[in-house]
């Protein structure tokens, strides 16, 4: 059944430029807040945000598959954010996050960022 | 002898244009019209032609040639191989080759009748697709609108899911063409692989998806982002 377009999802995800340039400029904008983090005192963060720094260096995965990776670990990570130190690093995470769901105009990106925002703003971090 | 067999290469010849035309743009559709009648007649008469040459100059054809069923087999499936072979080609002392045969004449008027068909169908089909794409979102198109077609086809082979790939991301990737474009040759490009009907059906549920949920959606992440960024 998913070979029905598996072929072309797999190739249109490797082929696109516009999702690369894009995911190129999250990764750069969201480097600060990320290495603030991985160097801070949270383990539980130090360690979810390695795994972002490893995602940002993987060339096997895609853009997309990289952007969908970093939402699913910001999604584990978004119910500490309320205590913790580095609040506003997430929070300025997240804001690109909305901004590169915004851009690429992804309904299940757009879906997945609205989501993990809103279960923090339910938190009342927002 | 020639009789009324001619009527058979004829024949072969006619199918083997129409599947010429067929092969190139998939499609029954508005396949009917003035140029490809002319364009499967020119394929009809160089096949009838080619079979009163094999007769009239008994023409050796090896074991195939040896029955009448092979003769109109090889005037039908090759007339315009044929009228290309050497047989029409003279050698001049210089080494040059010149074709004194039909294949050129001919492929003259081949290639106005397709060209002028694939006018005909362009035509047609840029109308439709300016009426159908139009609004659209081309970005979440581009991905969603073949995904919601190639879920429901069988037929797509993985070497045309790859090339509809490539097709679409020369679309996405192109920084200078503006989205209405875009919009339409993403309609056109799908619609090889479709037809008109199934293409209209995947782009009125896809409007009907995007019209209750994007439009709110990035109001709400712009809503979402000006409070992240009171905290940061």
């Amino acid at each position: 059944m998913a070979d029905r377009y598996g072929v072309f999802l797999s190739s249109y995800n490797k082929g696109n430029e516009y999702m690369d340039k894009i995911t190129r400029g999250f990764f750069e904008k969201i480097k600060y807040d990320v290495d603030v983090i991985v160097s801070g005192t949270e383990e539980l963060l130090k360690n979810k945000f390695q795994q972002i720094l490893a995602i940002s260096q993987n060339t096997s995965f895609s853009s997309y598959d990289k952007i969908m990776a970093v939402a699913n670990i910001l999604e584990d990570v978004v119910k500490y954010a309320v205590d913790s130190a580095y609040k506003r690093n997430i929070a300025s995470i997240l804001s690109n996050l909305l901004e590169v769901a915004k851009e690429t105009e992804d309904q299940y990106l757009i879906d997945m960022a609205i989501k993990i925002v809103s279960a923090i703003s339910a938190s009342t971090l927002i | 002898m020639i009789g009324f067999l001619w009527i058979w290469p004829g024949l072969i010849g006619l199918i083997v244009g129409f599947s010429e035309l067929l092969n190139r743009y998939k499609s029954f559709e508005r396949m009917f019209n003035i140029y490809s009648v002319i364009y499967v007649t020119i394929n009809f008469l160089a096949s009838v032609l080619v079979y009163y040459i094999i007769i009239a100059y008994d023409i050796k054809l090896g074991d195939i040639g040896k029955n009448d069923i092979g003769k109109i087999m090889v005037a039908g499936l090759g007339a315009m191989a044929f009228l290309r072979s050497s047989f029409f080609t003279y050698k001049m002392t210089n080494d040059k080759v010149i074709e004194v045969g039909p294949a050129a004449f001919l492929g003259i008027f081949l290639n106005a009748a397709q060209r002028q068909f694939d006018q005909v169908l362009s035509e047609y089909n840029l109308k439709k697709m300016k009426a159908l794409m139009g609004g659209i979102n081309f970005l979440s198109a581009s991905k969603d609108l073949p995904i919601l077609i190639l879920s429901s086809m069988r037929v797509l082979s993985s070497d045309e899911q790859k090339e509809l790939s490539d097709d679409i991301l020369k679309l996405v990737n192109d920084t200078n063409t503006t989205t209405e474009v875009k919009n339409v040759a993403l309609g056109t490009v799908l619609l090889k692989y479709t037809g008109m009907k199934l293409l209209i059906e995947a782009v009125v549920i896809l409007k009907d998806i995007y019209k209750n949920k994007v439009t709110p959606d990035i109001d709400k992440i712009k809503n979402m982002q000006q409070q992240l960024n009171k905290i940061v």
